[in-house]
């Protein structure tokens, strides 16, 4: 059964009557970027089959009963102003075998009276059937019909499988879940019909060992002791019940902890890298941090020094020159000044020597000079000396010098302003800021040269810590991890580890008990059939041994088929598994189911030597996912051919390496597939590779291309989607 | 009779036109006596702890390059710091220096001169200073109109400015 086309009126963003996609066999791709309508498309398939849409607010399915008229164009909303507007869907399935046609149609209407909107409660399916595709079509109205045309264009239990969004992809496949696995083995075969087997055969043993254990008391030769024993018996077996319940619960555990080990192994060594790489990146921010310190004290020891190191007085020698000559012409002047002044006062003195020894020893100078003047005569020479004259004013001046040199040696006492002192020491400091002065320049590059170095070093440490926050960058995007994820995956490992190992230290106790449990009930049974007087009957022995082989074969009859059917789905998740992952550099490995304590099975990847690879990407992992979808499909033998795939965006979880070899896996899964796809919108390789590959099982392609870019989308009255063939 | 002491008993003044440029390098309040520190005042943008560094570098880019700009008529002066107050002393004095041997005072004649005069030439001397003080804010201030980036994106804007001619 294939889908031929599916037509859209009027549904969310696909505006209009007349949209129209067509299908052929092999795979179908719609292309479109982000908010290109896409997952409107998905949601079309969805809405005609199941009655429901995602929606992204909720993150959950929603029915058209509560999705009501947003399943209706807006812009068709827009252009009524009075009347009825529907939103429908149309899928025509094309059985190619038979050549019978299906054309399932959901419908929902609203009534619209001058703009306001008048809601239908629910919508309206149809299903038309034609026989032969040339037929006319009619409509189908038993109610068992239609469930049974939609069960088989879509049957339930691999509805899952068969129709999934890529972001669902993680939780259809989770293998820590115990029933995943036993859901898909069901796919595979009925493995309840072994359960009931296995029911029925319990029961038989038991009714036999009912019987059994009547003869042997019956024929007991101490009916009291046997009395106690089979007392002790159903103890004992009551323990072992007991014990064996806790067992499963136990060994539950330690598979649920040894799985989430396992999967964090996987991450463990990514973590690990992030954690080392974090933590090395601690230390280049602490070292950043002090360097940027040492680099910010030295920036401002760098200005002060314009004061503290006189950098500020740099190429002001000549000040100090020209200070010192004249400083210098000060001093000379000024020494000049006193040697002519002392010379002046020596000469003086002199004179002053020399007339004192003209007057008489002995006399009262002023008083016999003051009488000379009076006398008019001279009384050393007697000579006459007229007042007046010459000679009279010589005598005079006697008198005269002593107080004129009295009055001069007074006015030498205040000399009139001395600077020198300060003069001098301007003139010191200068001459000791010199040898400073010379330095500058050599201190400025010197304190550049250290500032340089800093700088140097602080860009070393930079480019240090962009390389790392580039590794981490890329680690973390590689592994979809966060920094805060990686510690915490570390955290968990050790804990989830010493789980693991208290669990397992508990179910070797418990073992251990139930043997001693078994092994006394054997001793109680033993003495039991000691006490039998007399033979018990032949057929009742058998039918005991029958019963109880019967029990076992029927358990181990499941187990067997079980495994078979797990080695299958191993074997061919495997096959898809190395074909996606062909042409691909990174780590590939073989997927392995490994069973577990608890009877369930997680896969690991391990290489050829048997050893389990570390460090899987997400990628990696979602991989694994996809080849268990596609291996409960391929490995149901036909049914690939039987239904379609149906997914939205299944590559954007894992990188674009990838999707050719997806698109070359599914196309020999299935005999047709839709996917929806941004990876081909941007790189036109991939999109050449997708239409010419060989390999590649190419049935239709198309681009949708929206009316209105999603940033500019406050208003969608106008929103329509454009349908585009590209072959 | 103390030359230096009396000189340094002077607030010289500046020019009010360049209280902006004043402000925008220098820490004017919480400088090194108050709460700021080194840093803080680094990561403020300011190069200048105290109004009488500026008025020193000023002075010393002025008489460098031997540009002094007389105080307009109209200028509204703005007095600060006593000289006595500069630090550090040494620096202080050096710049003493250099103004007695741009000045035109006569050592030997200042000696002998009366209280009067050597009041007057003092004042002289304030005045040079303040003129040279002027000029080396003019030279800053015609940088920053020239080049704008030259004080925004340089940390050694004032080092590399010791060597403007």
């Amino acid at each position: 059964m294939i889908i031929k086309k599916i037509e859209l009126d009027n549904f969310m963003c696909y505006a209009g009557n007349g949209n129209c996609i067509e299908f052929s066999e092999g795979i179908n791709v719609i292309i479109g970027d982000n908010g290109y309508g896409k997952s409107k498309l998905y949601d079309a398939f969805y809405w005609v089959m199941h009655d429901q849409v995602f929606s992204p607010e909720k993150k959950a399915f929603e029915t058209t009963k509560s999705a009501k008229a947003n399943l209706i164009s807006d812009k068709a909303k827009a252009e009524i102003e009075n009347g009825r507007l529907s939103a429908a869907v149309k899928i025509t399935f094309h059985n190619l075998e038979k050549d019978s046609v299906y054309i399932l149609e959901r419908r929902y209407s609203i009534t619209v009276t001058d703009g306001k909107i008048q809601e239908d409660n629910d919508g309206e399916f149809t299903i038309m059937e034609k026989e032969l595709s040339y037929l006319n079509a009619r409509m189908v109205t038993d109610v068992d019909r239609k469930r049974m045309i939609v069960n088989s264009i879509l049957p339930p239990q691999i509805k899952d499988y068969l129709w999934f969004q890529g972001e669902q992809v993680e939780s259809i496949i989770d293998f820590n879940q115990k029933d995943t696995l036993t859901k898909a083995v069901n796919v595979l075969s009925n493995i309840s019909r072994y359960d009931s087997m296995i029911e029925i055969a319990e029961a038989a043993a038991k009714a036999a060992a009912k019987e059994y254990d009547t003869d042997l008391r019956r024929l007991s030769k101490d009916s009291a002791k046997s009395a106690v024993l089979e007392t002790r018996r159903l103890e004992l077996e009551k323990k072992i019940y007991r014990q064996k319940e806790e067992e499963r619960e136990v060994s539950d555990n330690l598979a649920r902890a040894e799985a989430r080990c396992e999967e964090l192994l996987n991450k463990q060594a990514d973590a690990k890298k992030v954690s080392v790489l974090q933590e090395r990146k601690r230390g280049v921010v602490g070292r950043l941090e002090l360097l940027n310190k040492e680099l910010k004290k030295e920036q401002v020891n760098f200005h002060r020094k314009m004061f503290h190191s006189h950098w500020v007085l740099k190429g002001t020698e000549d000040m100090l020159k020209l200070y010192a000559n004249k400083f210098s012409e000060y001093e000379k002047k000024k020494l000049l000044q006193e040697a002519e002044e002392k010379v002046r006062k020596e000469m003086e003195d002199e004179v002053d020597a020399k007339l004192q020894t003209r007057l008489p020893i002995n006399v009262p100078e002023p008083n016999y000079v003051e009488w000379m003047l009076e006398k008019e005569r001279c009384l050393v020479c007697d000579r006459e000396a007229k007042k007046e004259t010459e000679a009279w004013l010589k005598i005079k001046e006697l008198l005269d010098r002593p107080k004129e040199k009295k009055k001069a040696s007074k006015e030498v006492a205040v000399v009139p302003l001395d600077f020198s002192g300060d003069l001098k020491s301007l003139y010191q400091n200068g001459v000791a800021l010199e040898s400073r002065i010379e330095d500058i320049d050599s201190d400025i590059n010197d304190a550049l040269q250290q500032r340089s170095n800093l700088q140097g070093n602080v860009r070393e440490v930079n480019k240090e810590m962009g390389a790392i926050e580039l590794d981490i960058q890329r680690l973390l995007a590689d592994t979809a991890l966060t920094s805060e994820g990686a510690e915490n995956i570390l955290n968990e490992y050790s804990i989830q580890n010493k789980k693991a190992k208290d669990f397992k230290d508990d179910w070797s106790r418990i073992t251990h008990d139930i043997a001693e449990s078994e092994r006394l009930l054997k001793e109680v049974n033993d003495e039991r059939r000691d006490l039998v007087t007399g033979a018990l009957p032949a057929w009742l022995v058998e039918k005991k041994e029958v019963t109880s082989d019967f029990e076992i074969i029927a358990k181990t009859t499941r187990d067997r088929v079980f495994n078979n059917l797990i080695t299958q789905l191993e074997q061919e998740a495997n096959k898809h598994y190395q074909d996606m992952t062909l042409g691909n550099k990174s780590a590939r490995g073989i997927i392995k189911l490994r069973k577990q304590t608890n009877g369930n099975y997680m896969p690991e990847i391990i290489d050829s030597n048997g050893n389990p690879l570390l460090g899987l990407n997400t990628s990696n992992i979602i991989l694994v996912k996809l080849s268990a979808i596609m291996a409960i499909i391929s490995a149901k033998g036909n049914s690939g051919d039987l239904y379609t795939l149906i997914t939205d965006a299944p590559t954007s979880v894992f990188g674009e390496d990838y999707t050719i070899g997806f698109c070359k896996t599914i196309s020999k899964v299935y005999q047709q597939s839709i996917i929806m796809s941004k990876e081909f919108y941007k790189n036109q390789e991939l999109k050449n590779e997708l239409l010419k590959n060989p390999d590649i099982k190419i049935g239709r392609v198309y681009t949708i291309t929206p009316s209105i870019v999603e940033g500019e989308r406050a208003d969608r009255s106008n929103l329509s989607t454009k349908i585009e063939a590209l072959n | 009779m103390d030359l230096l002491k009396r000189i340094k008993d002077r607030a010289p003044e500046y020019d009010a036109i360049h209280e902006s440029l004043i402000t925008k390098f220098t820490l004017v309040q919480g400088g090194r006596a108050g709460t700021s520190t080194d840093e803080s005042a680094w990561e403020q943008g300011k190069y200048f702890s105290t109004k009488y560094e500026i008025y020193m570098y000023a002075a010393l880019l002025g008489l460098k390059n031997d540009y002094r700009v007389p105080f307009s008529k109209d200028a509204k002066k703005e007095k600060f710091m006593e000289i006595r107050s500069w630090q550090p002393p040494k620096l202080v004095d050096y710049v003493m220096m250099c103004l007695l041997a741009k000045s035109d005072i006569d050592f030997n004649e200042l000696e002998k001169m009366e209280e009067a005069e050597v009041e007057k030439q003092i004042l002289a001397y304030r005045k040079l200073l303040e003129e040279y003080a002027n000029g080396g804010f003019d030279k800053i201030r015609a940088k920053m109109e020239a080049e704008p980036g030259f004080f925004d994106s340089n940390d050694n804007c004032f080092i590399d400015l010791l060597d403007l001619k």
